[in-house]
């Protein structure tokens, strides 16, 4: 009769398993330990171009990403000391030097880069007065990755390739091959479900640490690329992705957002030591989704430690590399504004 | 009263009248000013605007996944068992056509049977704006004489591809 009670024991343990439910091991956590709310003050009306991102380079020039086919340049260079555009950086179209459209951009050594997704190939362009000489190689990449951070001028960490068996990868551009996967999937997950938690990915200025934020799920991964850790936390909301699942036309499972889908994590930037993350926690429907009021501040131990609480909805933002000041893009008023941090 | 009788009569006479029972087909306004990118390797625009049937869909070529469909219609347009319908994509774009000449160049496009129409100031659409679907774009099955035979796009609804095919393949 033991033996009995056993086996049904057993029976339950493995049937509390859920199928359906791909959460990693991560650490949920309901509210932030602090919050600040912040007061912007006015730096100028970007009323000439379209934004659609802000990026730092060295904390004296904001580059404004324009919005695509709005410009013959990708970008503008705005000067934070002196208050006005200064010059244009990368043309828009599709001979050498010049990109035709990408999702991950950022700067390495100096230079502006962007992963052309057309091309299939990482595009740098000098910041005019610091040329330089070596830079990352503009050789194709095969595989296409949702998101991509340079970790070397040869090499680079991927995510998003939804056919691997893991989250990450990091790829030699001269060879174009993976070196290293990190992080596997959960068994059994189809590829519909690895899409469901599609995130946005940054690195650590250090370049060996990586945050992926989701965009459809309040999840943040943070990746030790030296030990290959991984530390999940979910929160504050704790909502799972809310996606529908079709097969697209290459015959593989995808998944999009619907009316019923919340938007997480929108934008980010990380310092030495910070990572900040914009927070919409808004739904498909309505003119809001693609910003936020909140940004959600963590140790790159994987610490939450405060909400800066915003006036209005922001499209994108900088930290300054010292962590003093924030400055930020209202796509309702066009306002550049800027605050300092305490943090 | 017979001046009542009368009038009631005439009436009626006027209303028996029940016209011509046949639809007016709407026109399609085609544009004259159209570039044929591909001219070494597509099929004549006067030949194909010569067939007895022809789709004609409007795709925005700055987009990266609409250009997916060109091949999508390629692959329609083969599998129609009636050989007289030409596939006339009329490309817009807010890049100069940049991404699409960039694919053509890589061979990244096959350019074989596919005529690739450039509207540059983007006439097509606005000389048509009431046959715009929800998502901003026109496509319509027309006979040689620009009559609109079906409206809508086939690839994205498997009622109407059931139309496109039955009315192109039964007819002689």
């Amino acid at each position: 009769m033991r033996y009995f009670y056993f086996i049904l024991l057993f029976i339950f343990v493995l049937n509390c398993k859920s199928n359906n439910s791909f959460t990693d091991e991560s650490s949920k956590f309901f509210d932030f330990p602090a919050s600040e709310k912040l007061e912007l003050s006015f730096l100028n009306e970007i009323f000439e171009i379209s934004v659609d991102g802000l990026l730092n380079y060295k904390d004296s020039l904001l580059l404004i990403r324009n919005a695509a086919n709005t410009s013959k340049f990708h970008f503008t260079a705005f000067d934070l000391n002196k208050d006005t555009t200064e010059f244009d950086i990368l043309q828009a179209g599709r001979q050498d030097n010049q990109s035709l459209t990408f999702l991950s951009y950022g700067i390495h050594n100096d230079k502006l880069w962007v992963y052309d997704i057309v091309k299939n190939k990482i595009i740098t362009s000098d910041i005019e007065g610091d040329k330089t000489e070596d830079g990352l190689l503009d050789k194709t990449i095969s595989t296409f990755y949702y998101g991509i951070q340079p970790l070397s001028d040869t090499t680079f960490l991927g995510i998003g390739d939804y056919d691997s068996n893991y989250r990450a990868a990091i790829v030699d551009t001269r060879t174009d091959k993976i070196v290293k996967q990190l992080d596997s999937y959960p068994k059994n997950m189809s590829r519909g479900y690895k899409m469901a938690y599609e995130s946005f990915l940054y690195l650590k200025p250090t370049r060996d640490k990586a945050v992926l934020a989701a965009r459809f799920t309040d999840r943040v991964q943070i990746l030790d690329l030296e030990t290959e850790n991984s530390l999940v936390l979910n929160g504050p909301d704790n909502f799972e992705p809310n996606v529908e699942f079709m097969i697209g036309n290459d015959g593989k499972e995808i998944s999009y957002s619907n009316e019923q889908s919340k938007y997480a994590f929108v934008k980010g930037v990380t310092t030495n030591n910070f990572i900040y993350l914009l927070y919409s926690g808004n739904y498909q429907n309505g003119p809001n989704r693609h910003y936020g009021k909140i940004i959600y501040v963590y140790s790159w131990e994987g610490k939450p430690l405060k909400k800066l609480l915003l006036p209005d909805y922001i499209l994108d933002f900088i930290i300054t590399s010292d962590d003093s000041a924030i400055y930020t893009f209202n796509p309702n008023n066009r306002f550049l504004e800027y605050s300092k941090l305490n943090l | 009263m017979k001046l009542y009788i009368f009038g009631v009569f005439i009436c009626l006479i006027f209303s028996c009248n029940k016209g011509d029972k046949r639809i007016e087909l709407k026109n399609l306004n085609v544009p004259e000013e159209l570039i044929v990118y591909n001219k070494k390797d597509s099929l004549d625009l006067i030949r194909a605007n010569s067939e007895p049937f022809k789709i004609y869909t409007s795709i925005d070529v700055s987009c990266a996944t609409c250009i997916l469909e060109l091949s999508e219609w390629r692959e329609f347009v083969k599998h129609l068992k009636n050989s007289k319908v030409s596939l006339i994509p009329i490309c817009h774009s807010q890049d100069n056509f940049e991404m699409l000449k960039y694919l053509f160049e890589n061979g990244e496009i096959e350019p074989t049977g596919l005529l690739l129409i450039l509207d540059e100031k983007n006439e097509f659409i606005n000389l048509n704006k009431n046959l715009l679907d929800e998502k901003k774009r026109i496509t319509v099955l027309v006979n040689s004489q620009n009559k609109i035979l079906l409206e809508g796009n086939p690839l994205e609804d498997k009622n109407l591809m059931n139309k496109y095919t039955t009315l192109i393949n039964n007819r002689n």
